[in-house]
This record gives C-alpha cells, structure tokens and sequence, in this order.
C-alpha cells in the first residue's frame, strides 16, 4: 500500500507540474478557431464519377487573436493539403493547393477574424478544379479508411506576426450518402450567452467588479445538436446514430476561463454542462476597460463558430 | 587438573548440502516444488551411529584451553564419512584431533527423495576441561528430575538435538533433546548450573535450585545466534537453465527500497529494466510486461499487485523462495517469449503453531501455520486494506460543493495443506492443496456541485486459484501433476457504460522423470490449459466502430455486446539430460496447440541447453531455442474486437555465459544473449480493403518485430550468518518496429542501456542490527525531442501537437539512487518484534520519471522521482 500511495503521489505530483500558460488565457497570437462555410461538400451519391461540386464558392473565416500587435502586420495562407498527419502541410510527398497566401490589412482583423471567399474564378476554374480533385484523390488515398467516413481535406492555415508563427489545421469534409439517412451538415450556431445569469448581448458592456469567480453560461442549444448518421466499418457498413454533444472552448484576453472547455459526452453518457467561471488575475488584478470572451463552438462533425462578448472590470 | 573430552557435540538439526557450493546459507526447511520441477527432498537425514572420543591436544590440555571446532562432513552413500574440512579453524592441535575422530564416525545413509544419497552437513566438536574428581567419593546425594523443552526464543520452535547438561563435570548429567525439544535429567538435587546448546543458538545458562525427589517442568527459550534467520536444509537445485536466478527468503524481504515487498526485489536483477516511478512492472530483456510470465507454485495469476501498483497480492510471509528465469528456460515452461517469475510458496511449520501479525497504516493482514495431524500441516494467511474507512476522515470537502468520494479496498488470501512426506517409506506420495486469491475494487465518485462534467467509477477484480500437488516418488521414477482451477473476474462501470468479464480456467501440468541410468535422465510431460470467457458489455457505440471525427464526443446509441469465448492451449514437451563427464547436455522439444476463439493454431519449439563444468568452480554454458505465447482468447474475436487471424507471438532465444565460484559464498556468473521476437501483437492492426470500396480495420495483427540483445554480471554473495548482497549489472540494447513499415529499428521505450545494482545486507555486532543498502544507476529511457519551432493546432478538436525530431533519438536523465534500511529485532521469549526504517533515495537525487509538456508544446516539465522517503515497519511473530 505505501507503494501505491507513493504511486498516487507521484502521479498526482506530475498532474500538478505547472505548465505556466493556461489555454484559456490569450496573451499573444492565437488562432482560436476556423470555419467553413459550407461545413461539409456532399455528392449527390457514392457512384463512382460523382463528386460533390467542386465549383460551390468555399467561404473560410478564421478567429485569430494578436493581444500584442494590434499594429504589426499579419500574414496569413491557406493551404490544401493531402496529409492530416503533415500538420504544417511541409512534407515532400503531400500534394498542396495553395488557396490564399497574403498579408491582412490592419483594419482586417476586425473583434479578431477575417474572412475570404476561396472560389473557382473566371478564366482558371477547371485549372482549379482540376487542383481541388487532385489533393481530394491523394487526401483520400493517405487516409486510413480510404474516404469510408468522408474525405477530410485538412486546411493549414499559416498565420505570422512578428516572431510568433502559427500552422492551423482544419479539416473540411468532402462525402456521399454511404448509408441511408447521411444528411450534410451544418455549423453550429450558438443562440448566446449569459454573464452572472444576464443576458450578455453582443453589444453589452456589462461592469463586473470584486474578486470573482463570475459565471458565464450559453443560453439553451440543445434543440440544435442535430442527430446524424455515419457508416460502421463492420463489413457491409451499417448506419451508425450519433447526436452532436456540441463542445464549447472559452477564452479571454483578460484572466483566465475555469474549465478551459465544457460540452461533449463521455463514455459513461454524461454530458458535460457548460458551466464556467471567468476569474481575473489572482496577483494584482488591475481595472480594464474592456475584457472580451470568445465561446467557440464546434459540433464534432467539423462545423464551428463562435460568439464574442465583452464586460468591464473594476477588482 | 585431569583432561576430558566431552561429547558435548551434537548431530543438531540436519544440515545437508547437495554440492559442495550450497553451504553458505541456512535456509528453511521446505520441500521444493515449482512449476512442476521437481526438486530434491531430504526425505531422512543421517544419524549418529559410532561416536569416536578426539585425543585432547596435549599443549592446549596443560594451557586450560577449550575450543569448539565446526566443520563440514560429506557422508555417502553407506554413511560413512568420506570428507571432513574445517570450515571455522581454531588452532592449538583441535582443529586435527577433531578431523581425525570425525573420519572415524559411522552415520545412518541419509535418503534424499527417499533413496539413499550422499549428504554434507556441519558438525561441531566440543573440547572441555573438567576439574578432576575429589579423592574420597562423597556419599550419594539425592536425587531430582528435571523435565523440560528447548524451545527457540521469539518463534518458540523446537530446537532439536541440543544438549542440556548440569554442571560443568565431565560426568555431569546430560542429556540431547529430541524432536519436539524435549529432554528429561536426572540430576543431584541442590543448585543445578543449567547449560544448554545446540547448534546455531547461544549459549544458554541458568541455576535450578531442586529439593530432593522434585520434578521440574521448565522450559528453555535458547537464543538464535542469527535472529530471524531460520534454520538450515538447503539443496542445490539442478541447473538446467543458463540463467535461473534464486532469491531466498532473507533476500526477499530485507532488501531496501522495495517496502518488504518480495516481488519488487527481482527487479534488482541482471535483465530486468527499473519501471518507472515504483511501478512494479517486469520488463525482462527489453520484452513488454505483458511477455514476461508470472506464476505462483506452477499456477499463472493474472495480476501481482493491488490497485496496480499497490502490494503484491501474496502475503509475503508467504513465500519460500522466487526464482527467475531472464530467458532460455526449460521445456517445461512456455506461454512466454520474454522471462519467467516463478514465485514458490512454502509449508507450514511441523513443530508448533507459528504466525505473525503486520498492522499497517492502510492494511492489516495475519499468517499461520501450524501441524495438524501426522505428517500434515498447514499454512493461512490474509490480509484486508481499510483504507476505504480512512480517506474519508481525511479527504476535503468537495471543493466543488458536490459528492466526492474515492474508496479503494483490496483483501487477499492464501492458504495451503501439506500432507506425506513421512520418513522410511519406500514409496511416497506427498503433496498439498492451496488457495489463494484476491479483489480489489476502486469506487470514484464526483458529481454535482459546480462541476461541469460528473465522475462515477467503479471498478473490481477478483481472482481465485485451486491448485494441488501430487509427487509420487518410486526408485528412479517420479510424477509431480500439478491439476488447477480458476475464477477470474473484471468489472468496469463508469456512468452508463457496464463492463464485465469472467473468466474460468481449468489446467494441469504433468511432469515425469525417469533416471535411466547415472548419465542420462529423461523427462517428459504435458502443460494444458482451458479458459471458457464470458464477457458483456453495455456501452455506447464507440469511436473506432465508425470512423471518428477529430475531437468529437457525440451522444452514441447504447449497445449491449455478449461475447462467449473458449480458449485452449495444450503442449507437450519431452526433455533428455545426459551428463559425459563435465559436459551436461540437455535438449527438449515442447510442441504446443492452441485453440482460441474457433481459431486453431500449432508451434513447435526445439531448445537446446549446453554446460561445461570445466573445474568444480567454472562452468561455461549456452542456450538456444524457440519460444511461443498464445494470443488472449478475446484476440481472435471478428473486427472490430480482434482478429481471426492471430497467431502466435514467437521469439528466438539464445545465450552464452560462464560462472565462477570464488569461495563457498560469493559468485559471479557473465551471461551474453541475443533475443529476436517476431510475430509480435500490435494494436491497431492491418487495414483491410474488402474490395467493395470499404475497409475492415484489424484490432489487432502480427506485425511486431523486436531483438533486445546485451549482456549480465552478477556478482553475488549468498546469504550467509552476517551478510547476503549482490552487484548486477545489465548493458542492454533493444530495439522495435512493425512490419511493412517504413521506419527501421527503433529504441523501445523501456531500453536503459546501463542498469546498474548493488544491493547489500549486512547484520551488524551490536543490538541485533541489521543494515542494508542499495545503489542504483540506470541509463534515462528514450525519448523523442521536440523540435518546436511554431505552434501546431487542430481546430477541429481544439487541440495542439508538438514537431518532434527522430524517436527515442533523446534519453531522461540518468537515474541514480540510494536506499536504506536499518532493521531491529526484539527477541522476546514467545515472540519477536521487528521495526524497520526503510528509507529511499537517502541523498535525495533529483531524478526524472518522465517528461510533460505545455498545452502548446513550447515548454518542458520534468516530473520528478521519487524524493528523500522514509518508511517505518513492524511486524509481530511468534
């Protein structure tokens, strides 16, 4: 027994090594979230020769954050790439397209995002999609199941700002009705949040003031986690039933967020409830001006979006 | 002053060595029986027949001296004495005269596995002076009895073979105890000096004053001149493996740093990489955990410690002896491609009931043992944790204002009756029956309050093992068959989701040896085991039912899962041992069929042991062969549980070693080995193209490939009176990858390249002292550096990952530690009191157990080993 409470207490000593940074604390640059829209590009039928339509106008929104250099600049690229395990899409055998590569104007990160609209243009569109079905067929070839669950295109955004570089993936799905009932997706919409019980409008500036923990809730969504279906990979593929058990990533410019993330469901069927506190700096909290909170949502199926809200704080 | 020589010395205790090189230790009478090998059995010992008086050295008569001089005498076949050697000279002529009436001294044979047989025991031969008689003959003066038992102090065992004497006289009255201890002597009455000795205790003296006609009952509690260690037979056993490493009991449970725990000290052995933190996991030659086999009398276990890495699951007053085999073993044993742990139990006391008690801050447990009848004994022990009633004195309040309750408890029992083994038969069947098993259960529960997510868990598992022991011994013949039977079960539920498995076993091992002539020996014999799998499960579908979305935590359908699997594993071995001179040469085949899961599946594994006793104290030695181990039966399951397709995993073992003997106690052996393992278990397995345009992913699939090569030193000292230790040493290398891929060889994650131990015991001469020491370095473990030159994100499961450069290209730090312990017996008449400080890492080394990182990977934490820790024990026995 001495051996296990010695056990107990080493683990519980390594679980306790301060990492220092909290995810939940934006700092310095930070992709915080990605979105396409539409969330999923779904082919009319798995017969070979269809695909999902290559052509449909792609829009791409990012949540980058830069605490630090609200006047340096900004660079940022988007590129298709063949590989998930290739996470800064850099390895020689993965197949790319690069869809934007530029540097954001200042007055572009507007509350943090930007956006841009990756489409076919005119005069290039089947050099485009011709691109677009070449990184697909090697996306699909370097995945485990061979596209069995869609084919995941996984889009690297390569964001820079001064020292800080940053390669984030997002994968985008391209698929077919495998199974009866395979709906396309949709990006999860959150209705909104509450502060200390309040409706938190997203014009709001609420005051918070005192040593905290305050608490932050999004209102009621779970009317919109959809039902969906995914193939078995028993032999032939079955239907799989699945619900979307949205989960919710929290961060602040200011302080810090308890838990970092809520939501999902865990194997025991308990659903995680989005309960969190914001708590200002436990050393020294000074007066701001303008605290913001982003609550991203995803749906666990790859669609995303995120709200923003802001308060003022007086310790 | 007149010179007599008094015949104080005694034939005390049977003290029997079957070589020449197993005399350095007494250790506990016991028959030995492992795993179906049969051991030696001192079955009668040699008794004195022809007493032959010593002349007195002249010069040490006239100079007043005494002596007592021990020595080792080789008795044959006939019982005659064919050897003697001193092995504690004295000088001034005793050592001499005493060899020389020694050799005149006739013996009964001794019998070992009921034949007779040659025997070494130790002998002390005493030298007195007595004052010569006064002129006149005083008138007869009256009489008295005095009745009595030598008893030995703190365990209250009966010392055999001592003698009580009255009075210092050359004719005063003696007399020999005898099997239970008892003597009777008829003594003057008046003042009676008592004086009481016997081999291996301390002088005991005391004044009896008896009236005239008085019977006196006494008892005689004699000191042990080594306290605690236990008194004597030891047999060599017979080396048929390159490297079978024997830990006897003294080893087992003073060894610093290991809590007493007797399992944990094989990891201080050549071969066996340190687990990380105080885990106990045994990673032998650079082969998984899983790969090693664990047995307990012959019996599989499936688990050795509580709660994971708690206690071993065996009392440790439990055990006689565990004997480890690195690699290279013997026909007899399979399912195992890395080593084996055969832990063996022992029998209970023949003399008088025994026991002891251990109360812990956490556990209490107890052990007897006890005869029972003619030629039957009988061994218990138990042991119950409550640190479920503990922790929640002092557990906090839920900080989240919710329930918070974690509540681990484990009980274990052994228990073992000895029967046969009664002396003058010229066929016997001995043998024993034991159970043993335990449970562990762990209940987690958090819920409510302000979390965010509830916590419930609560697991449990439970084993339970029958097993007998039949030896049957006629002439040249003998059968050990071994039948078991088993009860596993496994039970996991966490919220919703209910997992359970039973499991029931059924097995037996049959082992026959013929001695065909004095240079050949044949054994054959077979090793079968049924396991009938019942598991259910209750889940949500899970994510690699379907092909999972990054990140994703999605409300699945519940499913209820049965699954009945049978399991068989059956295997025959024949095994020759023909010894020319000083080359021994042992080859044996063991052929082995397994049914899993409807799935057939055959091996043959030839092995090959070779010895060459150059000298009585140098030995070269060699082995070859093949080794397998079956999948689990819930391996071959269909997609997605397992893989119908599994087979064996296999290995080729082969070693080459030498052994010198320095003196009768201290030993190195130098072994090379080189292990290739193929058709290794890896998870997940292949991904099949069905051909339809989807894809089977393989649970599971042959694909690993491993060579672990390297080489051992041991330089032991066996335990003797003062001092047992060793010094072991381990450069290894061993290496991984999986088939068809395209990476080469890569370190494991266990490879240390230099495991260094030094382990030492020594019973200091003051206040019954004992200290112990133990000093280990051992390379870092491999580990991948992190190339981190920009942050890597998932967005889809809000999740960072690090860039890394070639795996297992970095190591941790070295590992370097000091252990401690200081032991203290206090011997009372009845019973013994012994308290530890066990003290690890006594400088306070700053070692690294591993490594953690920040969530974006830009920074290093190292956890930290285990710092400065001192435990205190005490056990009770009697």
């Amino acid at each position: 027994m001495r051996v296990f409470l010695v056990s107990v207490l080493l683990l519980a000593s390594a679980a306790c090594v301060d990492g220092g940074d909290n995810p939940s604390k934006v700092e310095d640059l930070r992709v915080l979230a990605m979105r396409v829209e539409p969330a999923e590009l779904m082919a009319p039928s798995c017969d070979p020769g269809t695909l999902p339509a290559l052509t449909t106008p792609i829009s791409f929104r990012a949540l980058v954050v830069d605490p630090k250099g609200e006047t340096r600049p900004v660079r940022a690229s988007l590129t298709a790439c063949s590989k998930q395990s290739d996470r800064d899409c850099n390895e020689e055998d993965s197949v790319r397209l690069v869809m934007f590569d530029e540097e954001l104007a200042s007055e572009e990160l507007v509350k943090g995002e930007f956006t841009r609209m990756v489409e076919p243009t005119s005069g290039n569109v089947g050099q485009y999609v011709e691109d677009l079905a070449r990184v697909l067929v090697a996306a699909a070839e370097a995945d485990t199941y061979k596209g069995l669950g869609g084919i995941r295109l996984p889009l690297v955004l390569h964001v820079s700002a001064g020292e800080e570089e940053i390669f984030a993936q997002k994968l985008m799905v391209f698929s077919c009705p495998r199974v009866e009932g395979q709906a396309q997706n949709v990006n999860p919409e959150l209705p909104g949040l509450l502060l200390e019980g309040a409706d938190w409008a997203e014009a709001g500036l609420p005051e918070l003031s005192g040593a905290g923990p305050f608490d932050v809730e999004p209102l009621d969504f779970s009317d919109r986690e959809e039902a969906y279906v995914v193939p078995s990979l028993a032999f032939p593929p079955e239907p799989v039933h699945l619900t979307e058990s949205w989960k919710i990533s929290w961060h602040t410019d200011y302080g810090r967020m308890e838990p970092q993330e809520t939501g999902g469901t865990d194997l025991g069927g308990f659903a995680g409830r989005h309960q969190v506190q914001w708590l200002p700096p436990a050393n020294d909290p000074r007066p701001q001006e303008r605290v913001r909170v982003w609550a991203v949502v995803r749906d666990g199926r790859g669609g995303q979006s995120w709200l923003e809200r802001s308060f003022r704080y007086a310790p | 002053m007149r010179k007599t020589l008094t015949p104080l010395a005694a034939l005390v205790g049977v003290l029997c060595t079957f070589s020449a090189w197993g005399q350095a230790y007494e250790g506990a009478r016991r028959e030995e029986v492992d795993g179906g090998v049969h051991q030696p059995v001192l079955t009668r010992a040699p008794e004195l027949l022809g007493f032959v008086q010593a002349d007195y050295p002249p010069g040490a008569a006239e100079a007043g001296k005494t002596a007592s001089v021990k020595m080792a005498v080789t008795i044959d076949v006939e019982g005659a004495v064919s050897d003697v050697s001193v092995v504690e000279p004295v000088g001034e002529g005793f050592d001499e005269a005493a060899v020389t009436a020694v050799k005149r001294f006739r013996f009964s044979p001794a019998e070992v596995d009921g034949v007779p047989a040659p025997v070494t025991i130790e002998y002390v031969y005493h030298f007195t002076l007595a004052a010569p008689p006064p002129s006149e003959a005083p008138p007869a003066p009256a009489r008295a009895v005095l009745k009595g038992q030598l008893l030995e102090r703190g365990s209250r065992g009966w010392v055999e073979g001592g003698t009580v004497r009255c009075g210092e006289a050359a004719d005063a009255p003696e007399a020999t105890s005898d099997a239970e201890g008892r003597f009777t002597l008829d003594v003057p009455a008046g003042t009676c000096q008592v004086r009481a000795l016997a081999q291996g205790f301390r002088l005991f003296h005391t004044d009896e004053s008896l009236e005239a006609g008085e019977t006196r009952e006494v008892a005689y509690y004699l000191m042990p001149e080594a306290v605690g260690y236990e008194t004597v037979v030891r047999g060599a056993r017979d080396k048929k493996e390159v490297v079978r490493r024997t830990l006897e009991r003294q080893e087992l449970q003073k060894v610093p740093g290991t809590f007493g725990d007797p399992i944990r000290v094989v990891q201080n052995l050549p071969g066996v990489a340190r687990a990380p933190f105080v885990l106990g996991q045994l990673i032998v030659r650079g082969a998984a955990p899983d790969q090693t086999l664990t047995l307990m009398d012959g019996v599989e276990v499936p688990l050795l410690y509580h709660l994971g890495g708690g206690p071993s699951v065996v009392n440790a007053e439990f055990l006689d002896r565990v004997d480890f085999y690195p690699g290279g073993f013997g026909a007899r044993y399979g399912r195992a491609v890395g080593g084996v742990v055969d832990v063996a139990t022992r029998k209970g006391a023949t003399d008088t009931l025994h026991g002891s008690v251990k109360v812990d801050l956490l556990d209490a447990g107890f052990f007897v043992e006890a005869p029972i009848g003619k030629g039957m004994s009988v061994a218990v022990a138990a042991r119950r944790s409550y640190v479920d009633a503990l922790i929640p004195l002092v557990l906090p309040e839920d900080p989240e204002g919710g329930t918070l309750q974690v509540l681990p408890r484990y009980w274990d029992y052994q228990a073992r009756l000895d029967f046969g083994g009664l002396r003058g038969e010229a066929k016997k069947s001995t043998g024993y029956l034991m159970a043993f098993g335990s449970e562990d259960t762990l209940q987690v529960v958090a819920t409510g309050g302000g979390r965010a997510r509830d916590l419930t868990v609560d697991t449990r598992t439970l084993f339970h093992r029958v097993k007998g022991d039949w030896t049957y011994r006629d002439g040249n013949f003998t059968s050990v068959f071994t039948p078991f039977g088993g009860f596993d079960l496994a039970a996991f539920d966490f919220g919703a989701a209910k997992l359970d498995a039973e499991v029931f076993s059924l097995g037996g091992r049959e082992l026959a040896e013929w001695e065909l002539s004095s240079f050949f020996t044949a054994r054959a014999g077979a090793d079968v085991l049924f396991e009938h799998v019942r598991g259910k499960a209750e889940l949500p579908l899970l994510s690699f039912q379907y092909v999972a979305f990054p990140g994703a935590e999605p409300k699945a359908e519940m499913q209820t899962l049965e699954q009945v699997v049978n399991g068989f594993d059956g295997a025959l071995f024949a095994e020759g041992e023909l010894e020319l001179g000083p080359v021994t040469v042992t080859p044996s085949l063991r052929g082995t069929w397994a049914r899993k899961a409807g799935q057939g599946m055959g091996a043959l594994d030839p092995r090959l042991f070779a010895r060459v006793q150059a000298t009585e104290r140098f030995a070269v030695k060699g082995s070859v062969g093949l080794y397998s181990q079956a999948p689990e039966a819930t391996d071959a399951l269909g997609a997605p549980w397992g893989n119908p397709g599994i087979l064996f995993e296999r290995a080729l073992q082969a070693a080459v070693g030498v052994e010198q003997r320095f003196t009768d106690a201290i030993s190195v052996d130098v072994t090379g080995y080189f292990n290739r393992r193929f058709d290794l278990i890896l998870s997940p397995g292949r991904t099949i193209d069905n051909g339809d345009g989807t894809y089977t992913q393989e649970a599971n699939s042959n694909l690993g490939l491993g060579r672990a090569y390297g080489m051992e030193v041991m330089l032991r000292h066996d335990v003797t009176r003062d001092f047992f230790g060793w010094v072991a040493y381990t450069l290894n290398r061993s290496e991984a990858r999986r088939a068809g891929s395209d990476n080469g060889y890569l370190l494991t994650a266990f490879d240390q390249s230099h495991i260094l131990t030094a382990v030492g015991s020594y019973r200091l001469p003051w206040w019954d002292l004992e200290l112990g020491a133990r000093f280990r370095y051992v390379t870092g473990r491999p580990t991948t550096p992190e190339l981190q030159y920009a942050d890597l994100y998932q967005a889809d499961a809000n999740r960072y990952y690090g860039f890394y450069g070639d795996a297992g290209s970095a190591r941790l730090r070295p590992f370097q530690q000091l252990d401690v312990r200081l032991d203290k017996s206090f011997v009372f008449d009845r019973w013994t009191l012994n308290v530890y400080v066990d003290v690890q890492n006594v400088y306070n080394a700053t070692n690294v157990e591993a490594t953690l990182n920040d969530y974006r990977f830009r920074d290093v934490f190292e956890v930290p080993g285990i710092p400065l820790l001192p435990v205190v024990g005490f056990k009770g026995s009697f």
